[in-house]
């Protein structure tokens, strides 16, 4: 469990009233003694520098790219702000209010300074110290105010919180707390806001003032919050308490700040260590600890700021990894290697040898580490770097205009072995895929349009067998959509009401957690393939108790899958491990054990998955048992159609067919050598898409007969007249015979087996030139009743050890 | 000093020339005698005054002390009374706080002994089979 590690310095002789970190952990504290003070990231006092005022509070204008910033603003009791060097120098006092100035902040990029004061009025200063605007009037004083991802800004008045966004009149108020309104912070990441009160609650709420959590009352007044910049924690202070609480409200732990009120908080940027001042003039500094992964049999915690232990349990031996120089930022283990940042450096540990770690420097603290099959990305306050377990070598830095770290978290960015993914910062619809080796952006599909906000995004992780990248993304509307990147397509929408959604780490599984449901999809995939097929790879499973409201997937692997609760506890569901077996199997080529498990396990969702697998593998043996096994009579007769077609191309047109690609089958007969021309043709009658067929027809000036023929025929049938120009136009001009097609067609067709080099089937009902279309493509009531038999009994046979002998449905006589 | 006396002068029996006659003599000299041992006599008594002072002194100091004590004491009570509420409230939301804490790893734990169930009836089944 995360804990805080509290540590108290003096210096100051009255009340602190306001901390900052600075740029190089470095602390700037403000006090009622009217002395700011600078102070080394372990508490040791720097500098002092005093003023003719009582600071109130301190903002150090956010670094720009890879320049440090040199500047911040104080605001004073005397209503006016200045602006300050770093060394203490004052640049610019600025008369900014009447009564005391409460708060200064700097937008994200450092372009304008918000200032509030007691007179109850909000303004926006340009960089030097000029005012730009005063958006907010109110009637009392304005305490405190954050501001939030796009620009708006969120102040509490009296009772109430305000969100209202800069520049523009809608705004929204609601009434938060019982008393006066004392702190309150909002998250760019997560994009929740923390508010504290005199009724001594906290209470945690989304952009549009909806409660999302509200404290018991503490038995004293709530004086200040702070979120992590990663929006996973947030801390509270009051009289003799410090909080560390998770992002969904429960408190992670608790601190005696021995004596005195916390009146502000700041994170590092880095979201690890928190500076408190303190009602007696302390600085209270604390630290993050106790932090534990797991991975396979590891379970890797941090013990102290400098200290981490691995615990292998499968010897139940203990490995100290001591870092001496700097304190620990950020650990993750996963893929046989545990990466560990600290302030200045990185260091990569394979899982096997906890000696020598590959160790280098980082120009700026690494905050953020994802990892995959063989790279690992790290994010630092300027860049995005992904780096190669061996050696730590750096593979490449993908970048894009407007990428902006700070609102970046593990839920935008996703990292699998061969794409980035990356939320945009300006449009959160848009979601950027990179080239891992390259930092460019992703060849094909560089980018993936949304409808709606994405709140979350992940990658698949596997590589084996013929993969298909995936991502798939959660929206404002809490919908789960997959996407492909291989190749640009629309998503498909899997499930609304989703909370959390998950990929295994090794197979294709994805997990969601919608509506007190646990959803596995066994093979996600299988939307591009044949989604029909889609609901029967679900398997649901009733987990509302266990998991409650608002869930979070913490990690699913092998046939465990864990979540928390929004109200703290870890719950771990089991999902079945048939799928991730089969996936193994049918990866590597292994189908008679993949049919052997399917049929042992007698699952729908096996079924349905090892179909789709083996129809995106092209082995059609494996799916004709399949479709048997599910009962898809339909699909089978088309699977036996397709395995007696002769030649290879026209076996592919046919699968891209049944994976309702018609452009990819049409363009793979059309660009066969020689064109299998006359199937282009009847694929596109097949499809009712005449004028696509007969335009193929004229521009290769062959079968307009044919086209002509099979329109006239489907417009009998259906009692329809002739509306198309063109065919009208044809009509006239061309005349047919059937004979003559058909005997056409037989030429064609003796041709491509002799090409195949296959004989031709004598009497040839199961033609690959159906006479009518689809239409006439029929299973007499034998084959039915045969077809039945087998799909019943068929794939219950005990010992099936020769699958293959069972699948013998291709040699089934027909009438 | 009898000066309407006339002075007498007189020899005792050891032949000193004496001013006073003898009787006076005798009863100044019993009269200094009885002054000394009054005068011995008076700083003796001063001598016990003052011990009973110092006993008295030092019982005062004790009593003051307990006297201290006593009102530390009530006072405590006092707020022992007022405290009681305070550190009773104090500990009743450190038990909720450790309650909740506790309930989190009790549900944790029920979830694990309800994956190793099932994780134990997936290797009997496979068990079975072969």
């Amino acid at each position: 469990m995360v804990r805080l590690e509290v540590s108290q310095h003096t210096e100051h002789k009255e009340v602190a009233a306001c901390v900052e970190w600075g740029p190089n952990y470095e602390l700037m504290s403000g006090s009622d003694d009217m002395q700011i003070v600078r102070w080394s990231v372990d508490g040791d006092m720097l500098a002092k520098t005093t003023l003719d005022s009582c600071a109130t509070s301190i903002a150090w204008m956010p670094s720009i790219g890879k320049s440090v910033s040199d500047l911040y603003a104080v605001s004073c009791t005397d209503g006016t702000y200045r602006l300050m060097t770093g060394n203490g120098r004052e640049d610019r006092k600025v008369r900014a209010h009447h009564g005391a100035a409460i708060r200064v902040a700097w937008t994200f990029d450092g372009t304008a300074l918000y200032s509030a004061g007691e007179d109850g009025e909000l303004k926006v200063w340009s960089k030097t110290g000029n005012l730009r605007s005063t958006p907010i009037k109110a009637a009392s004083p304005i305490y405190c105010f954050a501001i939030g991802a796009s620009e708006e800004v969120c102040y509490a008045c009296d009772r109430k919180v305000h969100v209202s966004s800069v520049g523009e009149r809608k705004a929204q108020s609601w009434k938060a707390h019982e008393g006066i309104v004392l702190c309150v912070d909002w998250n760019t990441v997560n994009n929740l806001i923390v508010s504290g009160g005199e009724d001594c609650r906290y209470k945690v709420w989304d952009a549009l003032g909806r409660q999302l959590y509200q404290s018991q009352p503490y038995a004293h007044v709530i004086t200040s919050v702070a979120w992590t910049p990663n929006g996973a924690y947030f801390a509270v202070g009051a009289f003799n308490m410090l909080r560390l609480c998770d992002r969904t409200g429960w408190s992670c732990c608790r601190e005696h700040a021995g004596g005195g009120s916390i009146l502000d908080i700041s994170w590092t940027t880095d979201g690890t260590q928190l500076a408190g001042a303190s009602g007696t003039g302390a600085i209270v500094l604390g630290q993050l600890v106790d932090r534990c992964h797991e991975w396979n049999y590891f379970e890797v915690t941090l013990e102290t700021p400098r200290l981490v232990v691995v615990n292998d349990l499968s010897n139940d031996t203990y490995e100290k990894l001591d870092f001496s120089r700097d304190r620990v930022v950020e650990m993750a283990v996963g893929y046989g290697h545990l990466v560990v940042t600290t302030t200045t450096q990185c260091y990569v540990y394979s899982t096997s040898n906890w000696n020598t770690p590959y160790i280098f420097d980082t120009p700026q603290t690494l905050s953020l580490v994802l990892l995959s099959d063989r790279h690992f990305l790290g994010m630092a306050p300027s860049s995005l770097t992904i780096y190669a377990y061996d050696g730590g070598r750096k593979v490449s830095q993908p970048r894009f205009h407007g990428l902006r770290t700070e609102i970046l978290s593990a839920t935008s960015i996703s990292l699998a072995p061969d794409v980035v993914a990356i939320l945009d910062g300006a449009d959160k619809k848009l979601v950027r895929l990179f080239d891992v080796a390259t930092g460019a952006p992703r060849a094909g599909v560089e980018t993936i349009q949304h409808k709606k906000d994405v709140t979350f995004l992940a990658l698949n992780q596997n590589m084996a067998g013929s993969f298909v990248r995936q991502l798939i993304v959660i929206d404002s509307n809490k919908e789960l959509h997959v996407y492909q990147t291989n190749a640009a397509s629309h998503g498909h929408k899997l499930q609304t009401q989703v909370d959390a959604a998950s990929w295994h780490d090794k197979s294709e599984m994805l997990a969601a957690i919608a509506d007190g449901q646990l959803l596995v999809w066994a093979y996600p995939q299988i939307v591009w393939i044949d989604r029909d097929l889609l609901p029967s790879t679900v398997t649901s499973k009733d987990v509302g108790t266990e998991v409650g409201k608002l869930p979070t997937i913490v990690s699913f692997r092998d046939s465990r899958l864990v979540a928390r609760r929004a109200d703290g506890p870890l719950v771990t569901a089991t999902v079945s491990p048939h799928p991730a077996a089969l996936f193994g199997f049918a990866s590597t080529g292994r189908w008679n054990e993949a049919l052997r498990l399917c049929q042992f396990v007698e699952d729908e969702p096996c079924w349905a998955m090892m179909a789709a697998m083996a129809i995106n593998d092209r082995n059609l043996d494996v799916a004709e048992i399949s479709f048997a096994a599910l009962k898809l009579i339909d699909k089978l007769e088309y699977v036996l159609y397709i395995k007696g077609l002769p030649s290879e191309e026209a076996t592919n047109a046919e699968i891209a067919l049944l994976k309702r690609r018609p452009e990819d089958a049409e363009r793979i007969l059309l660009q066969a050598t020689p064109p299998l021309l006359y199937r282009a043709i009847k694929l596109n009658i097949r499809l009712f898409r005449w004028g696509r067929a007969l335009e193929l027809a004229v521009k290769h000036r062959s079968h307009v007969d044919t086209v002509l023929a099979y329109r006239a025929r489907y417009l009998k049938d259906f009692k329809k007249e002739e509306k198309d120009d063109r065919f009208k136009q044809l009509n006239d001009s061309v005349k047919w015979d059937w004979a003559q097609i058909k005997a056409k067609k037989d030429l064609e067709k003796k041709e491509e087996y002799a090409r195949a080099g296959k004989p031709m089937p004598e009497k040839d009902k199961n033609s690959c030139f159906p006479s009518g279309g689809l239409g006439e493509y029929k299973i007499t009531a034998q084959d039915r009743g045969e077809l039945r038999s087998r799909c019943s009994t068929g794939p219950k046979k005990p010992g099936g050890g020769a699958v293959p002998g069972w699948g013998m449905m291709a040699s089934m006589p027909r009438a | 000093m009898m000066d309407d006396d006339e002075v007498k002068v007189s020899f005792d029996d050891k032949c000193r020339v004496r001013v006073l006659d003898i009787e006076k003599f005798q009863h100044t000299e019993e009269l200094a005698e009885t002054c000394a041992s009054f005068v011995s006599k008076n700083n003796e008594f001063g001598k016990l005054v003052a011990g009973i002072v110092e006993v008295l002194d030092a019982n005062a100091q004790r009593i003051e002390r307990a006297k201290l004590k006593a009102i530390g004491m009530r006072n405590k009570v006092l707020a022992a009374r007022e405290n009681r509420d305070q550190t009773r409230r104090a500990m009743q939301a450190l038990i909720a706080e450790k309650t909740v804490e506790f309930e989190r790893h009790q549900k944790q734990r029920n979830s694990l002994l309800q994956a190793e169930s099932d994780q134990r009836a997936l290797i009997d089944r496979l068990w079975g089979v072969n």
